[in-house]
């Protein structure tokens, strides 16, 4: 377990950080729409930073992953077993669900961070709607791989309940960590966490 | 190994001015057809303590029809969501200060709904999954909505939380308390929030 003083605690305001993001960018206005109705959706309060917190738990009975093969934006598949020997970071996420969004422009920080380290991150869009997404992940210059969940299949297949939830795969496809809801993904001791897991198999 | 996803500004363009295209199709009846419903100004009911942090607020019928619609559901399965859902947006989790290394567990079957001494149960994803198979849905809006649903049972560490809807069955308009079940450490635990109103 780790110990971090910037998560987003419960009452966090998701929509609002997306909406003031949004405004930094010329936007179409249908994007102006959607994050209008998820302002109103969701309004949590501010974090309280001053709060150390645990950001990542072991993952109950440590399982072994579940494999999938998943299509990519493109339709390439993509493999959990592609990956076999790396940290693997699986965010179950969906473009309407506000803590979803809130937390993807800390992924992609994270990701910069995390892709000189041999880890790799794969966000599963749980659901269908590809245009949306496209749409959602130019808008936050996401680079990660955007996996499609189309049915529902794999996300019902994982030990998890709601979105998001994300699972940190050790080098042995053993689920060694999870954090249900959102997160700051580039908080240093979430990262330096995430690295340790790579570094323990070296 | 990673991909870029850069979508070219061509197909950006046309997604924007079809969805742009969409997004007015839906919304342009519904301020006619249910302008009689206006939006409550529905305040957030925020709570912490033993373990658990939670926040509802109940959502004005024209939203919860719009995210439906947005979400693939025919208007008829949208409204009837709204008509009968009493939809409360919530977020809900460890409040990660009391006790904080002890888990909390919810179990929302187990919570209830008080209204004129009469005591009823939440109305689960299982609950609508049963509903649902009376109805003819899509297997996108079939996903949309267990995964927009708050889940039924879950544990949570400190810093971990939900967000999703509850559904309380009751009509619009309908003020109610509710009693908030929980467990910490295997203790169990109850709230009474009082006063809560259905969206109209």
């Amino acid at each position: 377990m780790i110990k971090g003083t910037q998560m987003k605690p419960l009452t966090q305001e998701p929509g609002a950080d997306t909406i003031a993001m949004s405004r930094r960018k010329t936007m179409p206005v249908w994007s102006s729409w959607f994050a209008m109705i998820m302002a109103i959706f969701l309004s949590f309060s501010a974090p309280t930073a001053a709060q150390a917190q645990v950001l990542l738990h072991p993952s109950p009975g440590t399982p072994m992953a579940r494999d999938f093969e998943l299509p990519d934006l493109d339709g390439n598949k993509m493999k959990l077993s592609d990956f076999k020997g790396n940290v693997v970071v699986v965010n179950f996420w969906a473009t309407w669900c506000p803590p979803c969004r809130a937390e993807i422009p800390s992924m992609q920080r994270a990701w910069d961070i995390l892709k000189k380290h041999n880890v790799t991150l794969l966000a599963i869009h749980v659901g269908g709607n590809e245009d949306k997404i496209w749409s959602f992940l130019t808008d936050f210059n996401v680079d990660f791989p955007v996996l499609l969940d189309a049915r529902s299949k794999v996300s019902r297949r994982w030990p998890m309940m709601g979105l998001p939830t994300t699972f940190i795969v050790d080098p042995q496809g053993k689920i060694a960590l999870r954090a249900i809801g959102g997160r700051e993904w580039d908080d240093p001791a979430l990262i330096k966490t995430i690295l340790a897991l790579a570094k323990k198999d070296q | 190994m990673q991909k870029q996803v850069r979508p070219s500004p061509k197909r950006t363009a046309f997604i924007a001015s079809l969805f742009l295209t969409l997004s007015l199709l839906l919304l342009a009846p519904l301020p006619l057809v249910h302008a009689q419903s206006a939006a409550p100004d529905s305040k957030a009911i925020k709570w912490s303590g033993e373990g658990l942090k939670l926040e509802l607020q109940a959502m004005p019928l024209d939203l919860v029809r719009a995210f439906f619609l947005g979400r693939g559901f025919a208007a008829k399965d949208a409204d009837f969501i709204a008509q009968t859902g009493c939809i409360f947006r919530s977020a809900i989790g460890n409040n990660g200060v009391t006790n904080s290394d002890q888990p909390i567990a919810i179990e929302l079957a187990n919570w209830r709904t008080i209204r004129a001494s009469q005591r009823q149960a939440v109305r689960t994803r299982q609950d609508w999954a049963k509903i649902w198979e009376t109805r003819t849905l899509s297997d996108s809006a079939k996903v949309a909505f267990h995964w927009a649903l708050f889940p039924t049972t879950q544990n949570y560490q400190s810093s971990d939380y939900n967000w999703g809807m509850i559904s309380f069955a009751l009509p619009p308009g309908t003020r109610f308390d509710l009693e908030v079940h929980w467990l910490q450490g295997g203790v169990k635990k109850i709230k009474m929030l009082k006063n809560l109103e259905c969206g109209k």
